[in-house]
């Protein structure tokens, strides 16, 4: 396979990821602010962008932060590298330069979702669609998925989309985790609101009722924090996606029978990740965890670059 | 007397037959329906050719009309036959143009018009691709002016464009209306991708004793043909390559991939020769492949169709072919050539400039329809603009009779309505020789028109072969 292909698959799904994971965040700023009260009216689309990591693309073109302006630069945003207009369009063109590795049923899905997009127009949609437009993106994406999986070989191709699938995940719930009412220190006044916000954010994640199954119905900071990081059942913890990367990364050093550098980095990585508590997080610093872990994940994109993206002086043995 | 497929002297034309019926079935409204479903098929599967606007691509589709173009089998002998002559003709002519010379030095063909050519690539003289072809992929355009008549219109040696479009046609044709190929005898046209990949693999270097690592090159996803590259490269099974993919070292191509690099032994590219390798040709291209020249020239890649082949296509040596065809086969011209004046002779300048309003005026290197003055359609403007550039640069400009390209029924908003038609055969040349039994008739949709180009408005129909 061909170096620039492997490459494309894996980009097209880290962005239709990421226009899935935007569109969830999008919708739980929206019911946030449905029920806030009127001072820190905006704090929620603040955090949104933070944890969407453009806040500063987004105050280079605007004054101020609102409602209106955020939706628009995230869902829209001609400017916005990531907003899920963006993403639809470059996980389609990805997808358009690699043709002959995608089957015509995900051809068709993630086509067709471009082609509906390109009608709907930036101008001219209420913020109360905003739930609606989110969730067909969420629909969308989908598809994309049950098709993938449905019809895709079981290769290289598949390999590498997941990788990408993966790799913008765990990227995500990191970035996820960070927004601030999480991490804040919580005092009894503060712990209603935050089982209100929390119970949003599960939801957000399709998850409310897998964390009961699992946990109770008691919320606390642990218990989300253990869910959304080590619980290897839920495919949108940090472990469950950077365990996947590593089965794809093995996958595909015996499909090609090379050990690549990328493989062994994602072993290290979990082994790491396995090591550690909730405890030992929270006593070592919230902060200091995320910011560890971020390197980690960019550091593993680095290697799956060196190892399969290069094409001439690929590096497979670390 | 403008020459209609379907209606001759009043009745209608027996491979027709069954056609009219067929539209005469519709019920009211239910073409338009069928109509809109397909145009819809078309955006689904993403079959679009992009233009430049505000300097950004835009993605079109080619409307496609539903009414098929039909040949009877003994027509498309003719029109075979007609087509296989001339591409051999046109190899023979490169091929000695770039070695011996030999029609430059028997008068047939001024020198100045071959060396003077931009089309003419003086790294190629003394090379001998293998098989000594130059061009292995043509797109003749004909068009047919009578019962009989069937005339070429151009040549296209360098890498003609349409062919995705002839399958996708077909495949709709075949989707949305199955009984009619139950109905009619038509021939197949499924064998073109397996064809080209066999001719390709048949033009390997004498150096390569494997099967041959076939890419199609494109100059990536913005270009108007994007689609076709891609098309072909997936019915053929092969890598599709941008430059970036591959490089070259010690004379070989190689391209990258996961594992490592791996050699390459045929390049069908489809970007034009000035932009194929930034050390031979345009330094500041970033679509080529650095060395890919020498690699060629030193016998461990074919490049298919050879650099420098636009020689054959130029509309200056147009109206040279038959004269290359009687030079190198001692045979007639089985298609003929529309009558041209060369407006770098003073004689057709000077009936030229006469008799401009009655002409068709063409720029030697322009394509697409751009820079084209149909004289009856023209304004007094046009027609005084033109006269000055001709009169500037002679030598750019050749002139032909207005054609009455024959129509077909199509589809408008106001109903069935004939429309003014062309057609473009593809031939194949390798270790064989090989023209598909079907055809891109592309179609004006503007009444009157005889501009056929997708990029000014045209319309694609599928082309039916009939059985015997």
């Amino acid at each position: 396979m061909l170096s620039s292909t492997a490459e494309k698959l894996y980009w097209a799904c880290r962005y239709i990821e990421r226009a899935e994971m935007t569109s969830r965040l999008l919708d739980v700023a929206y019911r946030i602010s449905l029920t806030n009260n009127k001072e820190n009216k905006n704090d929620e689309w603040e955090s949104i962008l933070l944890s969407t990591a453009v806040k500063e693309e987004y105050l280079f073109k605007n004054s101020k932060i609102n409602q209106r302006r955020v939706e628009k630069f995230l869902f829209f945003e001609e400017s916005n590298k990531s907003s899920i207009k963006n993403c639809v369009r470059f996980t389609r063109e990805n997808f358009r330069m690699v043709r002959n590795r995608i089957t015509r049923e995900v051809w068709d899905v993630i086509n067709s979702t471009y082609q509906e997009l390109q009608d709907i127009s930036s101008g001219r949609y209420k913020s109360s669609e905003i739930p609606n437009l989110c969730s067909w993106i969420k629909q969308k994406s989908s598809m994309l998925k049950g098709a993938i999986i449905s019809t895709q070989l079981s290769s290289d191709s598949y390999d590498f989309m997941n990788l990408g699938y993966y790799l913008e995940r765990a990227d995500n719930i990191i970035r996820f985790i960070d927004v601030k009412n999480f991490i804040s220190p919580i005092n009894d006044k503060e712990k209603e609101n935050n089982d209100y916000q929390w119970g949003i954010l599960l939801r957000t994640l399709a998850a409310y009722t897998q964390f009961r199954l699992s946990y109770g119905v008691n919320m606390s900071q642990d218990k989300i924090a253990h869910f959304l990081i080590f619980n290897n059942t839920n495919p949108r913890s940090l472990f469950y996606s950077l365990e996947n990367a590593k089965i794809h990364l093995k996958n595909l050093s015996s499909f090609y029978n090379l050990q690549s550098g990328a493989f062994s980095t994602s072993r290290k990585i979990i082994s790491k990740l396995s090591d550690l508590t909730v405890k030992e997080i929270f006593d070592n610093g919230f902060n200091d965890f995320l910011a560890q872990y971020s390197d980690d994940i960019n550091n593993l994109h680095i290697k799956i670059r060196n190892s399969y993206f290069g094409g001439v002086y690929n590096v497979f043995e670390d | 007397m403008i020459f209609n497929e379907m209606i001759n002297n009043g009745s209608i034309r027996k491979p027709y037959k069954k056609i009219d019926k067929w539209i005469k079935s519709f019920a009211e409204n239910s073409y338009e329906k069928k109509h809109q479903e397909a145009q819809r098929i078309f955006k689904r599967i993403g079959i679009t050719f992009s233009v430049y606007e505000k300097k950004s691509p835009q993605e079109r589709m080619i409307p496609f009309d539903m009414v098929p173009r039909i040949f009877t089998s003994n027509e498309w002998k003719l029109i075979e036959s007609g087509i296989k002559q001339r591409t051999k003709a046109l190899n023979l002519f490169l091929y000695d143009v770039y070695n011996d010379a030999s029609i430059i030095k028997e008068k047939i063909i001024p020198a100045e018009l071959i060396y003077k050519s931009r089309a003419f690539e003086s790294s190629m003289v003394g090379f001998s691709p293998p098989r000594k072809i130059f061009s292995h992929i043509s797109g003749i355009d004909v068009v047919r002016t009578s019962l009989n008549k069937f005339v070429v219109l151009e040549d296209n040696c360098r890498t003609p464009s349409g062919v995705s479009y002839m399958m996708q046609n077909r495949e709709i044709m075949m989707t949305m209306f199955p009984d009619l190929f139950n109905d009619n005898s038509i021939e197949s046209i499924d064998d073109y991708p397996v064809n080209l990949r066999k001719m390709l693999t048949s033009i390997a270097p004498a150096s390569c004793k494997n099967e041959p690592v076939i890419v199609v090159l494109t100059p990536g996803s913005y270009n108007s043909a994007y689609y076709e590259h891609s098309f072909l490269a997936d019915l053929m099974g092969v890598e599709l390559v941008q430059g970036e993919d591959l490089f070259t070292e010690k004379d070989k191509v190689y391209m990258r991939t996961v594992t490592g690099p791996k050699k390459v032994d045929v390049i069908y590219r489809r970007i034009d020769d000035n932009y194929l390798d930034p050390l031979c040709f345009d330094q500041n291209s970033l679509i080529g492949v650095p060395g890919v020249m020498n690699a060629y020239k030193n016998g461990n890649v074919t490049i298919c169709s050879a650099p420098g082949c636009g020689i054959a296509d130029d509309k200056a040596i147009y109206s040279y072919v038959p004269d290359i065809i009687k030079f190198y086969l001692s045979e007639k011209p089985i298609l003929e050539n529309v009558k041209t004046w060369n407006c770098s002779r003073e004689k057709d300048l000077k009936f030229v400039l006469q008799n401009i309003k009655d002409l068709v005026v063409k720029e030697v290197h322009g394509s697409g329809g751009h820079g084209m003055l149909i004289g009856p359609k023209a304004t007094k403007n046009q027609i005084k603009m033109f006269t000055k550039k001709i009169k500037n640069n002679p030598q750019k400009y050749i002139a032909q009779p207005t054609l009455d390209l024959s129509t077909c029924p199509t589809y408008t908003s106001n109903g069935m309505s004939p429309r003014h038609v062309d057609l473009r055969p593809f031939c194949l040349m390798g270790r064989e020789m090989n023209v598909i039994k079907g055809a891109l008739t592309r179609v004006a949709l503007k009444e009157n028109s005889l501009i056929v180009n997708s990029s000014q408005g045209g319309g694609v129909k599928d082309t039916w072969v009939l059985r015997k």
